[in-house]
């Protein structure tokens, strides 16, 4: 017998493999990968840019008192946009997609799973992965990129009413710092920044649906083998987002 | 062709089939009955594939389920049927949807074709004008005969009923009964039962079998079974003991 953390790993990353092998199959499932997209990214958007406007203003509060001793206050545009799209906005809407999207996920498919509906589906030779997880996963990690976009401008928005409310900076000047940011090294005709955080969230996006996913589909035991999937689907999001933000920074920008 | 031969299953140290035995002969229909908890339902389970024996050999229309692969499995399982205690229904999908679901995602029918399909089934549980509804929006017995119609949609060769009677009013349930005997008469698909309703097996059953602590204790005709002097089958049917 497995220890449950290598058997989730193990179910986790078959999962990953299985979606992937079914790439094909994305023009016969559009329409529930758009039922999806709707439910991960319209439902979600308020939510990630409320929070990532916040996070923008804390950022700017901080950075901005800080930069502020040195006489250097008018580059907390600059410090801003850079948290902002290299690392905050990416992780912080895994996070809140993760919170919210993933464990409606695990909490869905682990109720189909004690209620016998994935072994109905099972037992009629339904594909389980291409019917409900496939579409699952290519939603998230189509939007999770796109709400990261929204949510750095959130987030840079935020830092600029915090500028100017409290650090007394023009608009124009913060935005203009928050330009420069964004200029260095092109990669792939993006600047190096805004590449970063869209692959960070392309990956976050995927990881995050699949360990979702994965948690619904492995619960057992009732009501309360569910609350342990859902608990434990945004738990490893979490970890796994923090894990490999680092690495993929590190992948990126060296 | 149902051949269930010297099978073998426990779960830890639970023994739950000991070397259990039986045949179905194809149009035929068995119903098992036994106490709640001696593993009717697990034969079910081993005879769709879900679970595998440990010993022993379960052979349906000639091949052995235990030597299947993941494909061959699930080839296998497009000629089955099973009806789910529960229905098991997807709570997403309309009655027409969940009816349509194994065409859809395991043929190439046309649209038309499922539509004629699904229509044609709906009619055998009497249920045309439930279609655009919602299982939650239902009655449990409606949503066992949505849970027939999608056993019978693919026209299996064989079907598994797992406590069809189960949750259903002493009207309902003499229904569905009526329903299962007429749909293998007209349509000549051999059949497992597992109840816990006399009315059920008498109506449904060619052989009747009891079975307790991983064996059987009696199978035959129906009216043979209930007229046994097994003292225990006796107590379990509820017939007179003298």
């Amino acid at each position: 017998m497995l220890a449950p953390p290598i058997e989730i790993a193990g179910y986790t990353l078959n999962l990953a493999f299985g979606v992937v092998r079914r790439v094909t199959q994305l023009p016969r499932r559009l329409r529930s990968t758009f039922n999806q997209m709707h439910l991960t990214g319209v439902k979600s958007l308020i939510v990630v840019l409320f929070v990532n406007f916040f996070i923008g203003m804390i950022l700017a509060l901080q950075l901005g008192y800080e930069l502020a001793r040195y006489g250097q206050q008018e580059a907390v545009g600059f410090a801003v946009a850079v948290a902002m799209v290299r690392e905050m906005a990416p992780i912080m809407t895994a996070v809140v997609l993760a919170a919210s999207v993933a464990s409606a996920m695990a909490a869905e498919l682990g109720t189909m799973r004690v209620q016998e509906e994935i072994t109905a589906l099972d037992v009629m030779s339904v594909d389980v992965i291409g019917y409900l997880v496939f579409p699952r996963v290519i939603a998230m990690t189509l939007m999770a990129p796109a709400l990261t976009l929204l949510a750095s401008v959130a987030g840079i928005l935020g830092g600029a009413l915090i500028a100017h409310a409290q650090l007394g900076l023009d608009f124009s000047g913060y935005m203009r710092n928050v330009y420069d940011s964004l200029s260095d090294t092109s990669l792939f005709g993006l600047p190096r920044s805004l590449y970063a955080s869209l692959v960070k969230a392309t990956i976050f996006g995927f990881t995050v649906a699949v360990v979702g996913c994965a948690s619904g589909l492995m619960a057992k035991n009732g009501a309360s083998g569910v609350g342990n999937g859902t608990r434990s689907a945004v738990r490893n999001s979490i970890i796994l987002i923090i894990v490999l933000n680092f690495f993929l920074g590190k992948l990126i920008y060296t | 062709m149902i051949q269930f031969h010297d099978v073998y299953k426990a779960f830890g140290t639970q023994e739950v089939l000991r070397g259990t035995e039986f045949t179905v002969e194809e149009g035929k229909s068995l119903v098992i009955m036994g106490p709640s908890g001696s593993g009717k339902s697990v034969i079910l389970k081993h005879l769709i594939g879900l679970l595998r024996p440990d010993r022993g050999s379960i052979r349906i229309m000639g091949k052995d389920i235990s030597q299947l692969d993941r494909d061959g499995l699930q080839q296998l399982r497009r000629d089955m049927g099973y009806l789910f205690q529960h229905s098991a229904l997807i709570n997403w999908l309309t009655v027409f949807d969940n009816i349509a679901l194994p065409l859809r995602e395991t043929t190439s029918m046309s649209e038309n074709d499922i539509e004629e399909r699904v229509m044609h089934v709906l009619g055998l549980v009497q249920l045309e004008e439930a279609r655009i509804k919602l299982p939650g929006a239902i009655s449990g017995g409606m949503q066992k005969r949505v849970g027939l119609a999608r056993a019978l949609v693919t026209k299996p060769s064989i079907i598994l009923y797992d406590e069809p009677e189960a949750g259903l009013d002493p009207e309902m349930s003499t229904s569905v009964s009526h329903m299962l005997r007429r749909l293998r008469e007209e349509h000549g698909m051999t059949s497992v039962t597992v109840t816990h309703s006399v009315n059920c097996a008498l109506t449904v059953a060619d052989t009747l079998a009891v079975f307790e602590h991983g064996k059987f204790l009696i199978s035959g005709p129906p009216t043979e079974v209930l007229n046994s002097d097994n003292k225990r089958v006796r107590e379990f049917l509820g017939a007179p003991i003298d």
